[in-house]
């Protein structure tokens, strides 16, 4: 059953689904009306599950806005208009949002807003792995953790509920595992309605602008909401007894309460497991009830000591005599395992829990690393093969968030410093102040420069900067999974970057197709020589994105591979290495050879030869449509 | 219920080692296996490594493989297949390979060696696991070698619930119907194909050259359509 299906059939169903798609399920099960988002990983998915249904059969309104706190004030605008209201993007996503966020339990949210946020433990794909149990607590936003896709479709559709009960914003964290987790998940069935869009927006169910001491009077109603959900919360937990009266047990939440309990089942059941669906705030009932039945207890969570650290507070002021132990420093970094688990148990229970010693196979042979590549075609590969030329050792180059991260590694180390989206303009003028001799290049993707560069660009026009920014035009947030963004896609070519940049002030525009090797050197030099802030774009479309919407039109979609009419010569040899294509490989005897699976026949390599030996190859006879 | 069975799916970014999860799940679930299952994406799909894991039987709560626990490693990347298996199959594990080549940087830029099938072998053989590895000629289309390494799992009943009707509809099941006829078409062949090397005894490893297939098991492939995938 495709995932469109899967979401918007009206009856019942079980179905294997991921931790996403079970979330784009309750989204239109509880009757969101409104939802928002930025694309980042772990949650694109829930977008791509919501937009798999026609526009015209959707019961609600989705948009991707052009950043995470744009995402927020829309769905929490909506949700003062009386609309259910979701709003969902990756961890770090939420820094972003934070200046609105902390104001949404101060409102009134008569439509309801449920938080969705993506955290990814173990940075698979993020600059950090920042623990958003923390905002919870800064914010007064309740929290729901759900362990499993299960989980994850029952808890938004409570938090939904709580939400709209309660009139307040509430938090339902994923983390990678659960969102990208599959299993047999049955689903209620959907109530057709013509919702009429009713505008029930009236300032008296506010106030709703909190200014100095009127601040007080809503955070306070804030703090006893927050106090009211102690009844749901001490709902909300799952426990798990043990077979034996060993005394132990473990408090635990999301995936690690279920893995802890593997662990400990595998392991005889030894340990009773307080798994807690609602971690903020702590149900207290049932956490010291817990407590108190144990001589010995774990605190088992991933990454900081949140709970732990709000557990021994709550024994201590109820006077528990219970033993609480701690996690190994060590163990607060990184995504926790069945083995990591096994390894606390272990450490803390060497009578009831044994961890196997650790086999290292890396010995055997060496194996050659595979970091992340651009894929063929990219026209960012070709945007860092010029700037190479023009770079020398002494210039700075800052890279940003996007593929274009991937230039930091080898072949093209483009981009040493690396905070976070569209830092990159302020950190290089920050790097170029009072430091003429040295060239800074801001490198950006288009996602980025709208998404949160924008600000930047003003402040360096502003202050006449002499840095340039490099701007390397892909026409998509690619990284993520295309989704489309304000130049370009479902709204259309509405927001012109070259008109937008030279309307700022910009002094200094070029732009040239990325696989224009001369003219983009030209164009660097001359950006490096100009007096002020200069604006270098590198457009070529995500080849990426081409290649499979041409093997939509035509599976058989294939463009000839390109060919050596004779071997390359050691400079063309040590030029295609730089380049770093991945489609040019060693053959059995060293020598050079391309990769027919893998080129895409783009001719992007063309000028990187100098003595003009790579061709095109000639065209492929077969095609799709002749049969 | 069954004991539990891990099965890692890996290869490269792109290779469509989602799919061939699913249709495993798929057929995991049709046999009444409590499934579990998850995957790596992130910025997998720029050529980095993909992972899917899957888990079923008595005991089965979560997702996630650990070190040393995997029961089969199926790769569609010899070099992947080789690292997976390494650090993740338990002793006396199998390791199934499509025997395809994406060289990494390291070896294409400083010639770091990128292993052969010979040295995978002796790898798996010091580590105690078991390796084979399929290869269809004539593949036209590196899309299609997914479906490929599933004609092989499944002609060698590796596991239970796995088994050439049961892939078929999975594939039925979950291929648009654009491309359902070339994959079920070229599952078909690849099915053949392990069949025939089953029975030539050299099924285990094929350690020839690929180019060494008879010429009438490659005459069959070839007899083949033009073959592309989704």
């Amino acid at each position: 059953m495709s995932v469109a299906k899967n979401i918007s059939q009206s009856e019942s169903n079980t179905c294997l689904a991921m931790g996403n798609h079970a979330i784009a399920r309750a989204i239109v099960e509880s009757g969101t009306r409104v939802i928002t988002s930025y694309p980042g990983s772990p949650t694109p998915e829930i977008g791509a599950a919501l937009t798999s249904v026609p526009k015209a059969e959707r019961s609600f309104y989705f948009e991707f806005s052009v950043n995470e706190k744009v995402a927020l004030e829309i769905a929490a605008g909506a949700s003062l208009n009386g609309h259910l209201s979701c709003v969902f993007f990756k961890s770090v996503g939420l820094n972003v949002a934070s200046d609105s966020l902390i104001q949404q339990s101060l409102m009134n949210h008569i439509g309801g807003l449920v938080i969705v946020l993506g955290d990814d433990p173990g940075a698979n794909s993020s600059q950090n792995e920042q623990d958003n149990r923390h905002f919870s607590r800064m914010s007064y936003i309740p929290m729901l953790e759900p362990a499993s896709p299960k989980e994850a479709y029952e808890l938004y559709l409570e938090a939904a509920r709580i939400s709209r009960e309660k009139q307040m914003p509430v938090f339902l964290r994923l983390t990678t595992n659960v969102c990208h987790a599959r299993q047999l998940v049955s689903f209620g069935g959907l109530i057709r309605d013509n919702y009429s869009w009713p505008s029930r927006y009236h300032r008296d169910n506010g106030p709703y602008f909190p200014v100095t001491k009127d601040v007080f009077p809503l955070k306070n109603n804030a703090l006893k909401k927050l106090e009211t959900l102690q009844s749901t919360a001490n709902r909300l937990v799952r426990q798990y007894s043990a077979d034996t009266r060993t005394g132990l047990g473990v408090i635990s939440c999301g995936l690690p309460a279920l893995e802890t309990l593997e662990v400990s089942e595998a392991a005889g059941n030894k340990v009773s497991v307080l798994q807690l669906q609602m971690t903020w705030p702590l149900p207290k009932e049932a956490v010291l009830a817990f407590l108190s039945a144990h001589n010995e207890v774990v605190v088992i969570e991933e990454l900081d000591r949140v709970m732990e650290t709000e557990i021994k507070a709550m024994a201590f002021d109820a006077g528990c005599t219970v033993c609480i132990y701690s996690r190994p420093s060590s163990e607060i970094m990184g995504e926790l395992s069945r083995h990591r688990i096994l390894k606390i148990l272990s450490s803390i229970w060497p009578d009831h829990f044994s961890a196997s010693r650790k086999k290292t196979y890396e010995t055997f042979t060496e194996l050659p690393p595979r970091p992340p590549q651009l894929c063929p075609g990219c026209g960012h590969r070709s945007a860092f093969f010029a700037a190479s030329d023009i770079l020398d050792d002494t210039s700075i180059v800052v890279g940003d968030i996007g593929c274009l991260t991937l230039g930091a590694l080898p072949p093209h180390h483009m981009g040493d410093i690396l905070f976070s989206m569209g830092h990159s303009v302020s950190t290089a003028q920050g790097l170029a102040l009072k430091n003429p001799s040295r060239n800074v290049l801001a490198l950006m993707g288009d996602g980025t420069f709208f998404h949160a560069g924008i600000p930047g660009v003003i402040n360096a026009v502003a202050n006449q900067s002499n840095i340039t920014l490099y701007l390397l035009d892909n026409a998509t947030t690619a990284m993520t999974g295309h989704q489309s963004r304000p130049g370009n896609g479902e709204i259309g070519e509405k927001i012109n970057i070259p008109a937008l940049l030279k309307s700022l002030g910009v002094g200094f525009i070029r732009q040239a197709d990325a696989y224009n090797q001369t003219l983009l050197k030209q164009y660097l030099q001359e950006a490096f020589e100009y007096d002020g802030f200069a604006v270098v774009i590198a457009r070529h479309p995500c080849m990426l994105k081409l290649t499979r919407a041409n093997r939509r039109k035509d599976p058989l979609f294939q463009l000839p591979p390109v060919t050596f009419s004779a071997p390359p010569d050691d400079v063309d040899e040590k030029r295609i290495l730089a380049f770093g294509c991945p489609s040019f490989q060693r053959g059995p005897n060293g020598e050079m050879t391309v990769n027919e699976e893998m080129c895409i026949g783009c001719g992007a390599c063309l000028p990187v030869s100098l003595s003009g030996v790579i061709q095109r190859g000639a065209p492929v006879r077969a095609s799709g449509k002749e049969r | 219920m069954t004991m539990t069975v891990n099965i890692l799916i890996c290869g490269v970014g792109g290779q469509g080692i989602g799919l061939m999860g699913e249709v495993l799940c798929e057929t995991l679930l049709q046999a009444g296996e409590m499934v579990m299952a998850t995957e790596t994406h992130g910025v997998a799909q720029r050529g980095g490594i993909v992972t899917t894991h899957i888990r079923y039987g008595k005991g089965v709560r979560t997702p996630k493989i650990d070190a040393g626990e995997a029961d089969f490693v199926f790769a569609l990347e010899r070099l992947e297949g080789a690292r997976v298996a390494r650090h993740m199959l338990r002793p006396g594990g199998k390791l199934i390979y499509y025997d395809t080549v994406q060289q990494p940087q390291s070896t294409r830029a400083h010639g770091v060696p990128y292993p052969d099938a010979r040295v995978v072998k002796e790898m798996c053989r010091a580590r105690g696991v078991e390796a084979s590895h399929i290869f269809v000629p004539n593949l036209q289309g590196p899309q299609m070698q997914n479906v490929a390494l599933l004609g092989y799992i499944a002609t060698r009943r590796l596991i239970s619930a796995v088994t050439r009707d049961s892939v078929r509809n999975a594939l039925l099941k979950l291929l648009p119907a654009k491309v359902r006829a070339h994959n079920l078409q070229v599952f078909d062949s690849a099915c053949g194909y392990a069949l025939k090397a089953q029975k030539n005894h050299d099924c285990q490893v094929s350690l020839k050259d690929n180019a060494d297939a008879s010429k009438e098991d490659a005459a069959t492939i070839r007899s083949f359509p033009i073959i592309a995938g989704a």
